[in-house]
């Protein structure tokens, strides 16, 4: 009893005479295969929302391919996005080549997507909205745990908007490509993309990587801020294991391109299996960082990077002066050219 | 056609004849009268009827065939259907009539006849579609039939899948809510 008096139940709206029982709602919901159409039902009535939301977190996992495979979207051209439009938010999902995957109308319900069917790939479409999304943040990431999780965070809405993207699954196929990461261009609008951590990312397209905070049109694209993807010669791909990068950068004015092209990229190895593949890692000439201008990049973390070239550290040390925390814990071995370039940093390191 | 029909009514009532004759002792088929809320009255035999649980328990706990029986929440219409479907269930052994059967075959397909049965009061005389499903629903969980529960609803399932939120309320003929009960829905 609440202090009124009145009698408090757990029990849903009292159902009119003509309704269907509660139990009739449960089982035809429980035939809906796509959490898309359960939540579409949740969205009716409160009877329905009662109903509905029972079999949704009754079902934990949206592991299932099928199941994933039914998401769809409320307008056609969002439809051909990949990205569904729910307010002034957008959420973003990894597809999948072979089945193109889209979110669900009713995004903002999502806190998290399990896509444990298969490696993903992460697609053109899939990120296109990560920069340009008006949400605070948004993180996509796939999780230490066999599933692969696709999150999707709001923080401080108050604040600066920080999104990112966060791939931290080690030694899961992922498929990064220029292509891919074109899309994270911002608009004058949009926040810009702070931080890129491909921890898990094993197989990332080269100009992908390394252009991924350089901007090929310094006038006009280097005034706004954030990452510009600039897509050069493509060669196939190069392997690393992990490679993660983290920026903290401060809001640069319009400065020109501080980085020229890559000239030469280490050859990709043919890698059978993935345990090889982690053993030959390469790293490319320059890191892959996304601050907007390089200069400014202050972190790098490279957790399970097992080699570094030398041409990459020289790069590094050239092109990132104000580093001031490499994170190097499975270097395998150390030269004496990458530690007198490291060296250079000094005690500010 | 012709000659099968009369070779199997003529097969039929040799067939009964026979059986009169070697079980001449044997009880008629007992038949139940129900009406329905509109009056309509319909004759049932007992095995068609006990694929209600309902109606079963009744039985069971009368010890007899009752007198005609009214049965309250069910048109005509519905219980019209329902004879038909538990006619051919109710010697049909794939289709399982109990809830815990129904449970562990979760993964089951609407089989050919049900498809043509459910197609055929989605075409009946134009009328609203998912009325008649609805309607039969309730009415097969009035009168306890888990087979026909179990097809009703995965049809209705079937037909609110592609839907958006609009048509399944009217499907549900669920009144568009407020604002501040959709502001509350969004929550």
């Amino acid at each position: 009893m609440t202090p009124h008096g009145r009698l408090v139940t757990n029990e849903g709206p009292e159902p009119p005479p003509d309704a269907i029982p509660y139990e009739l709602l449960a089982q035809i919901f429980s035939h809906l295969q796509s959490p898309a159409n359960l939540y579409a039902c949740a969205h009716v009535c409160r009877r329905l929302t009662l109903t509905a939301l029972t079999i949704i977190y009754y079902r934990h996992s949206f592991a299932s391919r099928d199941a994933h495979a039914g998401f769809e979207t409320d307008d056609a051209g969002a439809e051909e996005d990949g990205v569904a439009n729910v307010g002034n938010v957008e959420v973003i999902a990894a597809a999948n080549p072979t089945t193109p995957r889209s979110t669900f109308a009713h995004g903002t319900m999502v806190r998290r997507l399990t896509l444990a069917a298969e490696p993903l790939r992460l697609s053109r479409k899939a990120i296109r909205s990560a920069s340009p999304a008006p949400a605070p943040a948004i993180r996509l990431e796939k999780s230490p745990s066999p599933d692969a999780v696709f999150h999707r965070q709001k923080r401080y809405p108050h604040r600066n908007p920080l999104p990112y993207l966060h791939w931290p699954r080690p030694l899961e196929l992922c498929d990064l490509t220029d292509a891919a990461l074109r899309p994270v261009v911002p608009t004058p609008n949009a926040p810009r993309l702070r931080t890129l951590n491909l921890d898990g990312c094993v197989r990332v397209a080269d100009s992908a990587r390394l252009r991924v905070s350089v901007s090929t049109q310094p006038c006009a694209e280097s005034a706004c801020p954030g990452a510009r993807l600039g897509r050069g010669a493509t060669s196939r791909t190069s392997h690393c294991a992990s490679s993660s990068a983290q920026s903290h950068s401060e809001r640069p004015g319009p400065t020109p391109c501080p980085i020229d092209p890559p000239l030469r990229l280490a050859p990709p190895p043919c890698l059978p299996d993935r345990r090889r593949r982690r053993r030959l890692l390469t790293f490319p000439l320059r890191p892959p960082f996304t601050a907007p201008d390089s200069s400014l990049l202050r972190t790098l973390i490279f957790t399970r990077l097992v080699v570094l070239e030398d041409p990459a550290v020289l790069g590094l040390v050239t092109h990132c002066p104000r580093i001031r925390t490499l994170l190097l814990t499975r270097w395998g071995a150390l030269s004496g050219v990458p530690t007198m370039y490291v060296g250079r940093f000094g005690k500010s390191l | 056609m012709f000659h099968r029909a009369n070779l199997r009514n003529n097969s039929k009532n040799g067939r009964s004849q026979v059986g009169q004759n070697r079980n001449s002792k044997k009880k008629p088929v007992a038949k139940l009268t129900l009406i329905t809320e509109d009056n309509e009255s319909f004759t049932v035999c007992k095995k068609v009827a006990e694929m209600s649980m309902f109606f079963k328990n009744m039985l069971q706990d009368t010890e007899g065939i009752p007198a005609p029986f009214i049965v309250p929440n069910v048109s005509g219409y519905d219980l019209k259907k329902i004879i038909e479907y538990c006619s051919y269930h109710c010697l049909d052994t794939d289709c399982p009539n109990d809830n815990d059967s129904l449970r562990s075959r979760r993964d089951r397909k609407i089989g050919h006849w049900d498809e043509t049965f459910v197609r055929n009061i989605i075409n009946k005389d134009g009328d609203p579609v998912i009325d008649n499903l609805v309607g039969l629903t309730k009415a097969a969980y009035f009168l306890d039939i888990p087979g026909l529960i179990w097809l009703m609803t995965k049809s209705i399932a079937n037909t609110i899948d592609p839907k958006p939120i609009a048509e399944i309320r009217e499907i549900f003929n669920v009144p568009v809510p407020s604002e501040r009960e959709e502001e509350i829905l969004q929550r």
